[in-house]
């Protein structure tokens, strides 16, 4: 169990607090507080072995304080990787990490009744505690009531009512803070109350009934909106709705959005390297380093709507009922409704949404969401497809003005991964490839909540702040790495002309290979150069054709017409689809899985699947056209 | 008496009879004439509450489950199903939770006393 430190020798002066740990159960509004805390002085980074990941911050005011944001845990046992990572900071057993020397306990006042356990837990370990009551003014509106001197006396630790969102009742924060190691060490006489449930519950409840405490009202509201969103036929209705208004305004604002985008970081490259003398660094900087990054960059739009959308639904409390909702269908194939978002997420980008796993509990769920989220239509292939269609699908209407076939085909692109996520999903769980955890789904449901602006953009802040990283490093290197093999072998001290390089030597080697699949050795060498990101196709594509002495003057598309045949284009669709060409996804889930097993099963999964579809899709087309 | 009593005749091993009689538990227990069997969660209808009594259910899950307040002795109210009939929602210590069939099947309850019940006929 947990080791409590002993009383500590006098010091010989009163030292300022360095390290504080703020810790609270999910739903407590302990990241509100901690945003209030920090505002922008935020970093996130991540512990050592784990897929946690950790947010420290300054606090303004504080000099040489650092504010570690634990995650949220309703215990400090150690089932999930997240109390257990709590756990160790608080016993300073996480190498990297200075033990605290203080921590800031926030509860949520209206939920008292559950959470003293971990007051109990959290105190047990020695540190100066301040105990916080959240969502103060909640409390107060709906009649709670309770005597925060009683309180703090049973819990031998400080106790303050305060609101986060409010902002009221952080000047107690500030004195135990500034008083740092003048506070009192109290002892920690609460370890008995722990181990033993029946009894850690008798404990909490002499607590309340000592210190006063009475349950505001739930609100009416929540229980007045859960009968609509989880009606038995308007639940699932507005449930769609919701989706289809998150996608449209993803795609249809977010798209336009990024072609702006893409155009003004085009200038940029385009003025930079006007700026600068022609040499090969100058090459090396705009059509090596920069075509990658705003490559990435492009798709910042699409992601930042995406996750405002889910920031809100998640904030208000919706998400909750949504996950509840889409269960019964997840369950099916072997995941849970917590498998919602992260597989939302997916349309936009794989790499948070692995990232948001981490929300669900039974392992093999988990691993299954992993392992089917590439399969998602992700924004990075919306590029190629849409070259293709472009290029191979004419543009008639098929249901009038309401759909065109141009639309129906990039409709249907978008079930085909669907499908095959939820077949795959569908196929581990046949083959119990994945071991059965035992772990059932249980989902807090949180009351409706207005979202606050602020927490809404700091969230975007923090997420677009690990996309960038995340992605960022991963395609600099790639794109370096492209960049060398295309200017290699030199010739006279430049680079040679496409065809000679080194990447079309490659691209000739594989040719015999994907011959089958109705692609030659210049779509082979996009192949190559996009296994590590979908979007970098069309680029290469464009270098290809572009330096062609042949085909330079025509538009891409014309000359995709002349090299690909018809069958052969919708192989490369299906492929696309298919395949996992995403060198930063494959980090991520080396990361999240803790090893290279499954990133690796993963990949040649997805590249077999992609292989043998193209395949059969350009032999049998191959039977019409 | 109470109206609904079990009365039953016991035959001791003298062979003197004795007429035992037990207060009326069944109602939400699956009558059965030969076992009577414990209610779970999943016996419970909407707005109905239980007190738990056990779970039967592995000791890492009932640690999980502990932490939402499912554990002997407290009190759970039974809100609503998801549309689709599953997972079920319960109110818990002021807390909504949700669970699945197979979960709330293994969280068994005290038996409940008549009086508690609110009026109405099965």
């Amino acid at each position: 169990m947990s080791t409590i430190s002993p009383i500590a020798e006098p010091q010989s002066a009163p030292r300022d607090y360095r390290i504080v740990a703020l810790i609270g159960p999910p739903n407590s509004g302990k990241s509100t507080l901690f945003n209030r805390l920090t505002k922008l002085r935020q970093k996130v980074g991540n512990y050592p072995g784990v897929t946690v990941e950790q947010h420290t911050g300054q606090i303004p005011g504080f000099k040489d304080l650092t504010l570690i944001d634990l995650p949220g845990v309703y215990g400090l046992e150690p089932f999930s990787e997240d109390e257990r990572v709590s756990l160790d900071v608080l016993n300073g057993r996480m190498p990297g990490q200075a033990r605290p020397d203080a921590v800031l306990l926030v509860l949520d006042a209206t939920n008292l009744t559950r959470q003293l356990q971990l007051a109990a837990s959290v105190i047990s370990q020695g540190l100066p505690t301040l105990v916080l009551l959240n969502m103060s003014d909640l409390f107060a509106k709906r009649g709670g009531h309770i005597d925060v001197l009683s309180l703090a006396q049973e819990l031998g630790a400080p106790v303050a009512m305060i609101s986060a969102s409010n902002g009221t009742g952080l000047e107690a924060v500030d004195r135990f803070l500034r008083q740092g190691q003048g506070n009192a060490e109290h002892n920690a006489n609460l370890l008995h109350v722990i181990p033993n449930p029946p009894q850690a519950r008798q404990w909490a409840a002499q607590v309340r009934t000592r210190a006063g405490y009475r349950a505001p009202i739930p609100s009416a509201w929540s229980r007045r909106l859960d009968h609509v969103l989880l009606h038995k036929y308007w639940g699932p209705l507005i449930f769609l709705v919701v989706v289809g208004a998150v996608f449209q305004t993803v795609f249809g604002i977010g798209k336009p959005l990024s072609d702006a985008f893409q155009n003004v970081l085009n200038n940029f490259g385009n003025y930079v390297a006007g700026a600068l003398p022609p040499s090969f660094l100058t090459s090396l900087l705009i059509d090596g380093i920069w075509k990658g990054v705003s490559s990435v960059l492009v798709f910042l739009p699409q992601i930042l709507l995406l996750f405002f959308f889910v920031g809100v639904l998640e904030d208000s409390g919706y998400l909750a009922r949504a996950a509840l909702i889409s269960d019964r269908t997840f369950r099916g194939v072997g995941l849970n409704g917590k498998a919602f978002i992260p597989l939302l997420s997916a349309y936009a980008c794989a790499v948070p949404a692995i990232m948001a796993t981490r929300t669900i509990e039974n392992k093999r769920a988990r691993f299954a969401t992993i392992f089917i989220a590439p399969f998602m239509t992700c924004s990075a292939r919306l590029p190629i497809y849409t070259l293709l269609i472009a290029a191979f699908v004419p543009n008639i209407p098929v249901v009038g003005v309401l759909l065109s076939a141009r639309a129906a085909v990039m409709m249907s692109l978008y079930v085909l991964g669907f499908l095959a996520a939820f077949a795959t999903a569908k196929l581990l769980n046949l083959t119990d490839a994945l071991k059965a955890s035992q772990m059932p789904f249980v989902l807090e449901l949180p009351e409706y909540r207005l979202p606050t602006v602020q927490s809404i953009a700091l969230r975007l802040l923090d997420r677009a702040t690990v996309f960038l990283k995340q992605v960022g490093t991963v395609i600099l290197c790639v794109s370096l790495v492209i960049f060398i093999l295309t200017s290699l072998p030199l010739q006279n001290g430049q680079a040679p002309p496409l065809e000679q390089s080194a990447i079309a030597t490659l691209g000739h080697v594989i040719e015999p290979v994907i011959k089958p699949l109705g692609f030659n050795w210049k779509i082979g060498v996009g192949l190559l150069t996009s296994v590590v990101a979908r979007e970098v196709m069309v680029g290469t594509l464009g270098t290809i054709y572009g330096t062609d002495p042949n085909t330079h003057s025509l538009p891409l598309q014309a000359a995709l017409r002349d090299d690909l045949s018809l069958p052969g284009a919708i192989a490369l669709l299906v492929f696309f689809a298919f395949a996992m060409q995403c060198t930063s996804t494959l980090a991520v889930v080396r990361r999240e899985t803790n090893g290279w097993k499954w990133p690796a099963i993963q990949f040649l999964y997805m590249s077999g699947l992609a292989y043998v579809s193209a395949l059969v899709a350009n032999q049998v087309l191959s039977l019409w056209w | 008496m109470q109206p609904g009593c079990n009365m039953s005749l016991a035959r001791s091993s003298d062979f003197r009879y004795s007429l035992h009689i037990r207060p009326f538990q069944s109602g939400f227990l699956v009558s059965s004439p030969v076992l009577p069997q414990s209610a779970s969660l999943l016996d419970l209808r909407p707005g109905e509450t239980g007190v738990i009594d056990s779970l039967d259910l592995p000791d890492q899950v009932q640690q999980m489950l502990l932490r939402f307040g499912f554990v002997a002795g407290a009190e759970v109210r039974f809100s609503r199903s998801a549309p689709l009939g599953d997972p079920l929602l319960y109110t818990v210590e002021g807390t909504d939770v949700a669970l699945r069939a197979d979960t709330a099947r293994r969280i068994l309850l005290l038996p409940r006393d008549p009086a508690d019940r609110p009026s109405e006929s099965r």
